[in-house]
């Protein structure tokens, strides 16, 4: 069946003055016929380059990289060692305590960034004077440049003269080395990034909240629900996609997250905070083997990869129940 | 210098257009994979001097002592006078990862200071320009500390300035408590602990984390080398030597003993020492020329003391060596460069940024300097004797195993333990790395 707008229909009945003839007009010109064709081709064109030149080659480049014996100080003579790299990871006891190291920090950083970012939304949505002031503080550590943050961040921790450690004194908790003590290099980090990054999932929830429908909660309220059961029935169904996607992302940048880490710690104290990403700077760049470098990159990448499956198969898991309730 | 018998060295690869791209996509790769960016640019190189001349160097950046230098070579205009100068800022802590990645890309400054270090493997990797004709011009006008720069049986650079180390005290403070400068070690911690036991203050500060790796193996090699251990005998390593050992339980000692700030970085510390809260510091003469041309500080040359490190050997040296980059766009430029700063004219001008330290040639410091800064001719007199931290036998690896080493010795300052097994694990893991 053929639906005809009535636009449509005046133009097919009557052709204003100086349009081409029909039988024209089904006969595009070349560079329409062109553009008819191959258009959507070259509407890809641009991101298909992009992602080609900075994204695939770069990639397939750095795997390749990663089977032989490059330097830095000479890229192009680097040769062919097969696996060498990967097995010399493989049985190094630095890369498996910088694999542990990724997970703790990200699992950490998660954890904390999405529960505080989200019980900071559900504060900020309800309604309270200086609401506007205070949505627009909480924000003022993400939008602090992670450089000035992780040097404030240096002297917080400061070890004689940090307010961190006057803090825990007065308090009776004892002073720490909170950047010279390896029982201590991983949480203060984590720390300096739950600061900085939770307000971006603050702000997410706080989006998501706002779409929650009014009525569906005032209907719950009606019913005699209470404030918990209203959550639970109505507002954390709603944001539950969105806590999902923000783990999603969160946990990608957790793990290649370098500069707040590299700034306060440098992979120290004693490779405490020696993450994935730290340990590829150091072996590209100090040690100057870009080669093994690559190859924690890859391993890195592989790691990644199974947390994005592992997501989308609890994802799956999830939509499956759904179906079947 | 006798350079006669000296082998040119030629490039390796390093015109080939091809061969640059492949350098310069293999950097991009690792870029993406550990999220640092490179700044690759090719060039060909220039048969004439003149015209524009990138100067790359960390001390730039110093308060004090860096625009003096600047100062001191800004206004090079070449032999012909059609030269320019432009100065390439990088501060310390990313200098020797950013050059490297540069001139692996076949780009980078054209002419730089490089730590010995970082000048070996560049100079391995045939990125910088053979000099041996500038040696030759020069000849006898160069002394001894340019034999730093001669390695693989070419001259590829020149002392640039070859800082020293030596114990660097507050006078005042001495004074005040009536303390003897120390002479040995015994007499160092009893110092130390008097000054911090009478006010309140830290009687010592050194580095002691490898998040400052590259400063902290300048300043452990005074205690090793001061303690009569080295990390290799020219053959094989010896990282877990009785002297080595001893120096590191001394080094532990000091640091465990409260009279240390531990986890100041070295600006904290040095900033302390210049505002006179810190007794003694194992310094070298850069970093006391930057502390006393600073007017904001409390010390400055007539109450810093200066005297032999407290050890029974002579400690280490901080080789800075100029060099030319073999792929930069203005070679010639760049080795004309060379020859001023090596000549009369360009080692007056900057003698006065380099203070204390010792030069290309046996320049002496401005009268008018010595007299204000009485510390400064212990300097002098400890670069006869000063040694460098390269790792004989193992030069283009020093840094990793300075790395494995001090990552140990920060291991056993944090979690205690016996030092010999450490350093002979640290030996047996060195061993099957490098071969």
């Amino acid at each position: 069946m053929s639906v005809t707008t009535p636009l449509a229909a005046t133009t097919e009945a009557a052709p204003s003055k100086g349009a081409p003839p029909r039988g024209r007009r089904r006969r595009a010109p070349g560079f329409g016929r062109f553009l008819e064709r191959w258009g959507a081709y070259l509407f890809v064109l641009p991101a298909i380059l992009y992602l080609t030149v900075l994204t695939v080659f770069p990639l397939v480049r750095g795997i390749i990289l990663s089977f032989t014996s490059t330097k830095l100080v000479n890229p192009s003579g680097g040769r062919p060692v097969g696996f060498e790299n990967y097995e010399y990871l493989l049985s190094s006891e630095r890369f498996w305590n910088s694999v542990v190291t990724t997970l703790l920090y990200t699992l950490f950083t998660v954890v904390f960034a999405v529960v505080i970012g989200t019980c900071g939304a559900l504060l900020l949505n309800t309604a309270f004077r200086g609401r506007g002031i205070v949505r627009a503080v909480v924000t003022i550590p993400w939008a602090v440049p992670t450089v000035a943050a992780a040097l404030i961040f240096v002297w917080i921790y400061n070890n004689e003269a940090g307010v961190l450690n006057r803090a825990t004194g007065a308090l009776g908790l004892g002073e720490h080395g909170w950047l010279i003590d390896p029982a201590f290099g991983l949480f203060s980090v984590t720390l300096a990034t739950v600061w900085k990054v939770m307000p971006l999932v603050m702000l997410v929830m706080l989006a998501a909240l706002q779409s929650v429908p009014q009525e569906l909660r005032e209907a719950t309220w009606v019913d005699g629900a209470n404030r918990w059961q209203s959550f639970r029935a109505v507002t954390l169904p709603h944001i539950t996609p969105t806590i999902r996607v923000i783990t999603l992302l969160m946990t990608i940048w957790s793990i290649r997250r370098f500069e707040i880490i590299f700034l306060i710690t440098g992979g120290g104290p004693l490779d405490a905070t020696n993450t994935l990403v730290v340990n590829v700077y150091r072996t590209a760049f100090q040690d100057q083997n870009l080669g093994r470098a690559a190859a924690i990159g890859a391993l890195g990448l592989v790691l990644s990869l199974l947390v994005t499956i592992v997501y989308f198969i609890l994802e799956q898991v999830q939509e499956r129940k759904e179906v079947s309730r | 210098m006798n350079t006669a018998s000296k082998t040119r060295w030629a490039p390796t690869e390093g015109g080939s257009r091809r061969a640059r791209l492949a350098g310069v996509a293999a950097v991009a790769a690792a870029g993406i994979f550990a999220l640092a960016g490179c700044a690759p640019s090719s060039s060909g190189d220039a048969e004439a001097s003149g015209g524009e001349l990138t100067f790359s160097n960390w001390q730039f950046l110093e308060d004090g002592k860096g625009p003096i230098i600047w100062d001191a070579v800004k206004d090079y205009d070449g032999p012909d006078g059609d030269t320019s100068l432009t100065k390439i800022e990088i501060p310390f802590a990313n200098y020797a990862d950013k050059l490297s990645t540069e001139l692996g890309a076949g780009g980078g400054p054209d002419v730089m200071v490089l730590q010995d270090s970082q000048f070996v493997t560049l100079a391995e990797a045939g990125l910088l320009e053979p000099l041996d004709d500038i040696a030759d011009e020069l000849g006898d006008s160069l002394n001894e500390t340019n034999t730093s720069g001669y390695f693989l049986d070419a001259q590829y650079g020149f002392n640039w300035e070859r800082p020293t180390y030596s114990m660097v005290y507050n006078k005042d403070i001495f004074t005040e408590l009536g303390l003897e400068v120390p002479e040995t070690y015994a007499e160092f911690t009893s110092a130390a602990e008097t000054i911090t036991s009478a006010l309140g203050i830290s009687g010592f500060a050194g580095r002691h984390q490898t998040a400052e790796i590259d400063g902290w193996t300048l300043e452990m090699a005074n205690w090793l080398y001061g303690f009569g251990g080295e990390l290799s005998d020219g053959d094989e390593l010896t990282i877990a030597s009785d002297e080595n050992v001893e120096a590191v339980e001394a080094f532990l000692e000091t640091f465990g003993s409260g009279v240390a700030p531990i986890g100041d970085d070295a600006s904290t510390f040095r900033a302390k020492f210049g505002q006179g809260q810190v007794g003694i510091m194992f310094e070298n003469s850069g970093v006391a020329t930057t502390l006393t041309s600073n007017p904001e500080n409390l010390i400055n040359g007539s109450n810093l003391g200066s005297a032999p490190l407290p050890f029974e050997n002579p400690g280490a040296n901080s080789q800075l060596v100029l060099a030319v980059n073999a792929n930069g766009d203005n070679v010639e430029g760049a080795k004309d460069f060379v020859r001023w700063v090596l000549g009369e004219e360009g080692q007056t001008a900057i003698r006065a940024g380099l203070g204390a330290s010792a030069m290309a040639t046996d320049i002496q410091p401005d009268p008018a300097f010595l007299e204000a800064n009485p510390w400064a001719p212990q300097f002098l007199e400890a670069a006869k004797t000063s040694r460098s931290t390269l790792v004989e036998g193992f030069e283009t690896e020093s840094k990793v195993v300075w790395r494995e080493f001090l990552t140990a010795v920060e291991g056993l300052r944090t979690n205690g333990g016996d030092v010999k097994p450490a350093l002979e694990k640290v030996q047996s893991m060195l061993e099957s790395e490098l071969g």
